[in-house]
């Protein structure tokens, strides 16, 4: 990054040193906004339809179908119409904040993409912090989402805006343990250096070190649900109660913005699960040095997070909401003491099996096959539930 | 919570998610349920998609006990009116007469469409089905007045008795709306509705007006119509005389208003009662 801002610096004909170093932050920090939002509107636009059309499915409906083929263009629709609706406030609204709100949200999902690994050499800025950076950058959202709650001046929204508050502060305990335990596995804060600690076989991923990463690999996506406020944990802008949420009062492009930063949030609850458990970019060691290493690497990484990114979806529209005390509970009685198990357990294992390789080998290819069986599980009920029905085998998405 | 609750509270979560999932995962593999009615304007594409539906008709896709456009078989209504008194909006109006052979004549029977509420309680009495709801729904209109259905002609119909006219069935439930929907232009072209265009004004042919320049060809000045002076004077004396005459007589006209008011609204009490008594013998049915 910096040697290409550099170089565009130098044809430019700036040679003061100050000033170099000036325009090289700003164009530094122009670039990667823009390739960043040239990849983060169109994957959350691209997500939102394709969470509709997956809803449409599984609820046996067809979903939006007309705009474009297969109805593609319809997240350009919608936000072109958010663009041109009017920019609505309150009389009684404190309009600054009202105004800054969805920013900090947007800003809060968008600023975690800085980390993210796609591949080897593909990442914005390999932090040495990197996972305790998104940690915090996302504590914008739950800035953002209280600020839009406090300042539109309506009871519904009050009441999202606290209780996302008031979750995120809870279930940001159980993400950090079980984050905790990657890092003990990895030992490094850097996103990079943790996928490095992985293998391209998914038993070198994290998730199978040991059994305990299982749980810590079901901890960590549950709550980064709840986190991002998503189904069953999307108490904040629960319509059935209060009508929705902490967006209540929003209308127009700031809308639209909210909007964005929740389809976004799923890309980063996918990127995250990938990297930190389950392998991250890692491709086959036989494709190194070769000229695909990085499309190659690219594509896993995005499959993965394709993978997780359905299995969301999946669960939004298979879930009912959950309670506020059903919530509480979740997190309190199971999550934080089940995570600090794990973390001493994990602990225990390493400390263990430490230097004996056929050990560790062994429990990974153990615990690969406890996690295979959950996915198989699911499949076969899938299968099972499908032949009860006398329906007919339909594989056309395309209506 | 005892320890062994605990477990099997996580293990009840795990099994009822993944049984959800698998649910929802065999959704996948089976077609939708509904089908392309966004293409309802346009006959080809709907009717690709009711094929890979396998349906005819996009009345098969609706459930049994749907509540939608009233239906009246005429040859079957017995004229009782139960089912205008058990409308709570009044929407259904039932004028009767009698024939030279003392039979029931039902002269109007209108429904309202644009107001009725589709509730089903003027099916519930009906003592042979003659009125019924049917599958159609598409019943949105560009002019308000032409979903007041009339289902008796202007001749009226005799009212079905069954000692007289022996037993009959009622017909087909479906097969009379589609007249009335086609004459209300709901479903002008059968199955497919067109665009109803708003009736023009007859087109007058207009004489190309005199422009000042005159004709193109000629270029002189177009003369100007006169009128007479006199004959406008005459026209506007008789409109004033009338005028005169109208006034005088709103005038002299003599005030209906009674002065005393306990005498009126005695009679007002005695005409109402009165009126009540005749509606309740014309909804009586005498049979």
């Amino acid at each position: 990054m910096e040697s290409i801002a550099n170089s565009l610096i130098q044809s430019w004909g700036i040679t003061s040193s100050t000033g170099a170093q000036l325009v090289s932050l700003l164009v530094m920090f122009g670039f990667a906004s823009v390739v960043l939002l040239a990849f983060f509107l169109p994957f959350a636009g691209i997500t939102s339809w394709l969470e509709r059309r997956i809803a449409g499915r599984m609820q046996s409906r067809v979903g939006p179908n007309i705009n474009g083929p297969q109805g593609f263009l319809q997240w350009i629709a919608d936000g072109v119409k958010a663009m041109e609706k009017e920019d609505l406030m309150p009389d009684d609204a404190d309009a600054p904040l009202f105004k800054m709100a969805p920013y900090f949200v947007f800003m809060g999902v968008g600023a975690t993409l800085v980390a993210i690994p796609f591949s080897e050499y593909l990442v914005l800025s390999d932090l040495n912090v990197g996972i305790f950076y998104i940690i915090s950058v996302t504590s914008f959202v739950t800035v953002g989402i209280l600020l839009a709650g406090w300042s539109s001046n309506n009871k519904w929204s009050l009441i999202g805006g606290v209780r996302s508050a008031s979750q995120m502060i809870s279930y940001e305990i159980p993400t950090a343990l079980s984050i905790l335990t990657v890092v003990l596995l990895s030992g490094s804060l850097s996103m990079q250096d943790i996928v490095k600690a992985q293998g391209f076989w998914p038993w070198e991923w994290h998730i199978s070190n040991n059994p305990f990463m299982i749980i810590m690999f079901f901890i960590f996506f549950i709550s980064s649900l709840a986190e991002g406020s998503r189904t069953p944990f999307d108490l904040p802008e629960a319509e059935s109660e209060l009508v929705s949420g902490f967006n209540t009062e929003y209308s127009g492009i700031r809308f639209a913005l909210f909007f964005l930063a929740e389809w976004g949030n799923l890309f980063v609850i996918g990127a995250m699960t990938t990297t930190l458990f389950l392998g991250g970019w890692q491709a086959p060691l036989a494709l190194k040095g070769s000229m695909w290493l990085t499309p190659v690497q690219f594509m896993i990484f995005m499959t993965k997070m394709s993978v997780v990114v359905f299995i969301i979806i999946q669960l939004r529209w298979t879930l009912p909401r959950v309670r506020v005390d059903q919530l509480m509970i979740i997190c309190w009685h199971y999550f934080v003491p089940l995570s600090l198990l794990s973390i001493l357990a994990v602990t225990i294992w390493m400390a263990v099996s430490h230097g004996n390789s056929t050990i560790e080998l062994v429990m990974s290819i153990f615990s690969t096959a406890i996690w295979l069986y959950f996915v198989l599980l699911v499949l076969y009920r899938a299968v099972r539930n499908f032949k009860r029905t006398d329906a007919k085998l339909n594989l056309n998405f395309l209506e | 919570m005892g320890f062994k609750s605990y477990i099997k509270n996580i293990k009840e979560t795990l099994d009822s998610t993944f049984e959800g999932m698998g649910i929802t995962l065999s959704n996948l593999a089976k077609r939708p349920v509904t089908f392309d009615y966004h293409s309802y304007g346009d006959p080809k594409r709907m009717q690709k998609s009711l094929e890979k539906a396998g349906l005819k008709n996009y009345i098969e896709t609706i459930s049994e006990g749907y509540r939608g456009i009233l239906e009246v078989d005429i040859d079957t209504c017995t004229g009782c009116g139960l089912c205008e008194r058990a409308c709570p909006i009044d929407v259904i109006t039932i004028e009767k007469g009698k024939n030279e052979d003392k039979r029931i004549v039902v002269e109007r029977f209108a429904i309202d469409n644009a107001r009725c509420m589709f509730c089903g309680l003027c099916s519930i009495p009906c003592p042979t089905n003659s009125i019924m709801h049917t599958k159609e729904f598409e019943a949105s209109n560009y002019y308000i007045e032409n979903l007041l259905f009339e289902w008796a002609d202007s001749d009226g119909y005799i009212a079905y008795n069954a000692k007289k006219d022996g037993e009959r069935e009622r017909a087909e439930l479906g097969s009379k709306i589609k007249d009335k929907l086609i004459e209300a232009t709901i479903i002008p072209d059968e199955f497919y509705p067109k665009k109803v265009k708003a009736p023009k004004p007859e087109k007058v042919k207009l004489k190309a007006p005199p422009t000042v320049f005159g004709n193109r060809k000629t270029r002189k000045p177009v003369e100007e119509e006169v009128v007479e002076e006199p004959v406008k004077k005459v026209v506007e004396e008789a409109i004033k005389e009338e005028k005169k005459e109208n006034i005088k007589k709103e005038v002299n006209k003599p005030s209906d208003i009674s002065t005393d008011n306990t005498d009126g609204d005695k009679k007002k009490e005695k005409e109402v009662a009165e009126e009540k008594a005749t509606e309740n013998k014309d909804n009586n049915p005498k049979e």
